[in-house]
Order: C-alpha cells, then structure tokens, then sequence
C-alpha cells in the first residue's frame, strides 16, 4: 500500500505533473493503466498501457515552454536502448507472454497555468537492440 | 493570493470545504457510471491545491458538456487528480456498490501524493487507512468533489467514446453505455459485447433469455458467449 502521510508542501514537479496528465490524457483515449513509475535497477518506465490486448511503453516528456526544442525530441538512441531494456524487463517480470509491444511518446507542453497542450506520439520508435 | 480568495469566498461550494475539513489536504472523490449497461465505472479523487483555478465550478450536475469538459482541462492542470476504474468483469462478480467503491480506491491510490483524508461522495467509505466523511449530494456541497465529478464524467465520456470504434453496432458515442431505446433495441439485435455488464438486468435477458433466471444459475452461465 503507497498511503502515507504527505509531508511538508503539496508540491509536483512538472515531470510529475505531466505523467498524471498524461495517464489522464490515455484513459481518456481508451487506454488502460497497467502501471506508473515502474522502477528497475536501470531505469524508470513512465506509464505501461494496455489498448487492444497490446501493451504500450509510455515516455513522457513535460517542457514549460517549446523554446528550447520540442519534448519528444529529448527520446533519443540512448533513451529508446534503455526504454526498450526495461519493457523487457517488464514483460518478463510480469510473465507477460506473446502481446506485442508498441513504444510511444507524450509531449506536452504545459506552463503551470493554462491548459497543457499534449501531443502523442503512436509508435515513436522500434525496439533498440 | 488575494484574488484566489475573493473566488473561493464567493462559491458556497469553497465555504462547505472549509467547515468539513479542520486541516490538511483531503481529496473529493466521486464516480460516474453506476447505472449504465456496459463499460467500466470510473472514479477520480482530487485534491485541490489551487483554489483560484476552480471558479468556474459550481453544481457539477447543472453544466454543459462543453463547460464540463473545459473545467476538466483546468482541474487536470492545477489541481492534484487520481483515476480508478473498475471493469465490467468486476462489476458482474462483486457488484456494482462494490465496484464503485473499488474504483474510488484506485482513485485515491493514483493520486500522485497521498491526501490527509477523504470527503466521499454518497453514503459508503472506502477501505483505506484514511479518515473519511461521506457527503450525499457531495457535488453540489464540495469543490473538491465536484471537480472529482467533473473529472470521473469527462473521463467515463470520453473513454466510452472510444469504445465506439471497437463495437460501432451500439452506438456507445451516443449513449455512453446507459440503457436509451437505442441500446436496448441494438442489444436485442446484435446481443451482448465484450464490455456489456452481464449482472445487469436488460443484458442478462439478452443473454440468457430470461431476467429471472436464479443468481446461481447466471453465474453458471455467465462463462458462455451469447
């Protein structure tokens, strides 16, 4: 069970608040959460969804303002190795036997005010060996 | 934040709030979509951090679809939000109260920090560790759980929309599962689908051929399709 106490501020960093807006933006589109922060000894999975008996790994990249390049293009070889690692990682874990498997990014873009402007990204890129 | 204030002092929902709750951060929670044939019931739990981002929220249940939609883009930019589903299978085996309650759970544990306590919707709590107070009519009592209204209902919507693309015969887009002419004369033509809750009497009859078939029995023959 995660129920603890909060302690001192209520606060979410924006990575944070972004994978709560992104978990929301998925169900909305008719996904199911499997899973949230999913921690490994190399790295961390942001959201693991299911849609259509197909399991789908979620990057989830938050900016505060597009100036500096956009979100998703922060998911570079070196992440997609490592994201790929972890999903199977993952599956294996979870004994999760023939379901194919989809790599996606969320971008969003949300300054702390306004509505965030998401942007989903099906299929970002292929497995990397 | 003075102007934060001024919102929150105007909207009779923020004075409730502030009786009900002495200290710390509760979350609201709510559900949507007990009464419907088919889908999922959905539950959010939110916590608001920021009152001045709320002030367009009164009586969930009096907004416009477009107004509500609008609310839940704020709500899910400013204030701390949780979704739980409970599925049409959960439904069937531990009914629907329990589903509901099952759902609201998953709320408050997706939460992305952990509340002080819980200002629930209806009149049953849940079987969390946390202090809990039950409101009936909770959404046109408490800001946060009317935005947790707002949110389980855009949510629920939205999600059974999409179902319009996996089973067009039903006309989920339209109906969002509840049991309009529309639904029921489709459920007779083209029978139950996967996301139909089988406990549910016009599916069972469908289904089985008969709504009065003993508990016992429909669960027996609740593993065969149609």
């Amino acid at each position: 069970m995660r129920i603890k106490p909060a302690k001192g501020e209520f606060y979410l960093s924006l990575g944070d608040r972004g994978e709560m807006i992104a978990a929301a933006y998925l169900t909305e589109q008719g996904y199911q959460i499997l899973d949230k922060k999913v921690r490994s000894p190399f790295g961390e999975l942001d959201l693991v969804a299911r849609k259509r008996g197909r399991i789908i790994f979620v990057e989830v990249k938050t900016r505060s303002t597009p100036q500096f390049g956009l979100p998703e293009e922060a998911v570079d070889l070196v992440k997609q190795k490592q994201i790929t690692k972890l999903a199977e990682w993952y599956l294996q874990k979870n004994k999760i036997e023939n379901a194919s498997a989809r790599f996606d990014v969320i971008a969003l873009i949300y300054d702390g005010v306004s509505i965030p402007q998401v942007r989903h990204v099906e299929n970002a890129f292929e497995a990397q060996a | 934040m003075p102007e934060g204030e001024a919102n929150q002092a105007q909207s009779p929902l923020f004075d409730f709030d502030r009786l009900a709750i002495s200290s710390g951060r509760w979350a609201g929670v709510d559900e949507a979509g007990r009464g419907p044939l088919a889908g999922p019931v959905v539950a959010a739990a939110v916590v608001v951090i920021e009152p001045e981002g709320l002030s367009g929220l009164n009586d969930s249940k009096k907004v416009t679809p477009k107004k509500r939609k609008m609310l839940y883009g704020e709500i899910i930019a400013r204030q701390l939000v949780g979704i739980g589903f409970a599925d049409e299978k959960e439904i069937d085996s531990i009914n629907i109260l329990q589903a509901s309650l099952l759902a609201m759970k998953r709320a408050v544990l997706d939460l992305p920090l952990s509340p002080d306590g819980l200002l629930i919707d209806g009149t049953f709590t849940t079987d969390l560790p946390l202090s809990q107070k039950t409101i009936i009519g909770g959404d046109a009592k408490s800001a946060s759980i009317a935005a947790a209204s707002i949110v389980a209902k855009v949510i629920r919507d939205s999600w059974m929309e999409k179902m319009e693309i996996e089973y067009p015969e039903y006309g989920f887009a339209q109906h969002k599962g509840y049991g309009t002419t529309l639904h029921l004369q489709a459920l007779q033509d083209h029978g139950a689908c996967v996301i139909h809750r089988r406990s549910f009497d016009p599916v069972r009859r469908v289904c089985f051929g008969s709504g009065t078939l003993s508990n016992h029995q429909s669960k027996k023959s609740r593993n065969y399709e149609n």
